[in-house]
């Protein structure tokens, strides 16, 4: 009922906010979500190209999708919490243990 | 927190709204089966509407409604304008967390977001990926992002100066171009594609049995019993090493070990500055256990 064309817009409207989070805040929290959100954006414009061709395998793609953003977000989560008692910051710019 | 209860409100409007309607639907197309436009139901208003004349929107199956000008069937325009809705709301969320101080502020309104989108899936056919995402997004992954800034406890408000002027500079590039790029695409692709409608699905589309099958069995496209079985085992496996990475890279002795080879390395006045007294005594208590 939806014509396909809206959600992709909105779908690349998502990402391109995530894009936006990523490449301008410092805060690595809020970089981690922007990367949620840009994997929400995919799943979106996923589940309406399944419901476009009535096709149930994107639907399922977009589950496995799911679960490795769940592994992403806990293991990234991990990496900050370990820097954090390091560097006691969560500023990306102040952590380059990786870069000397 | 607006944002939570916006969605949460029209989500109960939507579900008010589609079940009432789908049930006219069915009864109006068993009431009258010769004007339901069962084969037509894949062309779009712009291509030619099925030619059905009607006076009431009883007349016309479920997704149509009656034109009150041409007195013909048209596709409902409401699912739109949910759509457009979740949408919107979808889209402020998600703002709010990109340009939100606070990470706490941050996660809340990208719990707003995530729901709006649960509500988009619905009004797409996809109610099991619906409850995924209020179940995985909206509930275990934020709660997971609240866990760890509550453990962090750090008020940290972060300056929009111009320190990184071609990173920020990139960024903006970035989103003038996706935009441009959608405006070129939106005015030059012709009007027919907007209006083309998918055909309605299936019933049971997109729930538990559908996916599940699809998942597990493979029979929509007779590949066997390989389709997403691999994929699926592996994507277990995945979880599982994420798990035990979580917990070693989080570990506190993994800190107080990197702690004490700093302290080795560095000149013995830097001691004290990189070693917490709290966190590393519960650390040798809890490694003297295990």
């Amino acid at each position: 009922m939806i014509p396909l064309p809206h959600v992709i817009v909105l779908s690349a409207l998502l990402f391109m906010l995530g894009v936006f989070g990523v490449l301008l805040r410092r805060n690595v929290l809020v970089l981690l979500m922007s990367v949620e959100v840009q994997l929400n954006a995919a799943n979106l414009a996923l589940i309406a190209f399944s419901r476009a061709r009535q096709d149930v395998h994107g639907q399922a793609l977009a589950f496995l999708v799911i679960a490795v953003a769940a592994a992403e977000a806990a293991v990234g989560l991990a990496i900050i919490v370990a820097v954090f008692r390091q560097k006691k910051t969560t500023d990306v710019d102040e952590i380059t243990l990786l870069k000397h | 927190l607006a944002v939570t209860v916006a969605v949460v409100g029209l989500g109960t409007a939507a579900i008010t709204l589609i079940h009432p309607s789908e049930a006219a639907g069915a009864t109006a197309a068993a009431a009258v089966p010769a004007a339901a436009p069962t084969t037509g139901q894949m062309v779009g208003s712009a291509i030619g509407a099925p030619a059905v004349s009607c006076r009431a929107d009883a007349d016309c199956a479920s997704p149509f409604v009656c034109d009150a000008g041409t007195h013909t069937c048209r596709p409902s325009r409401a699912p739109l304008w949910m759509f457009w809705i979740f949408g919107a709301l979808a889209l402020a969320g998600t703002l709010g967390m990109v340009l939100s101080q606070k990470p706490v502020a941050g996660v809340l309104s990208l719990v707003g977001a995530f729901a709006a989108q649960a509500g988009i899936y619905v009004l797409l056919d996809a109610s099991f990926l619906a409850a995924i995402q209020v179940l995985v997004y909206a509930g275990a992954i934020m709660v997971l992002f609240v866990f760890v800034i509550m453990l962090l406890n750090r008020e940290e408000r972060e300056d929009w100066d111009l320190r990184q002027v071609g990173t920020k500079a990139l960024g903006v590039f970035a989103i003038a171009y996706i935009v441009a790029y959608l405006a070129f695409y939106l005015a030059s692709s012709p009007r027919a594609a907007y209006t083309v409608l998918p055909g309605a699905p299936p019933d049971g589309f997109g729930g538990v049995e559908s996916v599940g099958q699809v998942l597990f069995s493979g029979q929509t496209t007779g590949g066997g019993m390989t389709d997403y079985l691999v994929p699926f085992e592996l994507l277990s496996l995945v979880l599982l090493v994420a798990i035990v990475g979580a917990l070693v890279v989080a570990r506190p002795g993994a800190a107080r070990r990197a702690a004490r080879a700093t302290a080795q390395s560095a000149p013995p006045g830097s001691q004290a500055t990189s070693s917490d007294t709290a966190g590393a005594a519960t650390a040798v208590a809890k490694e003297s256990h295990g």
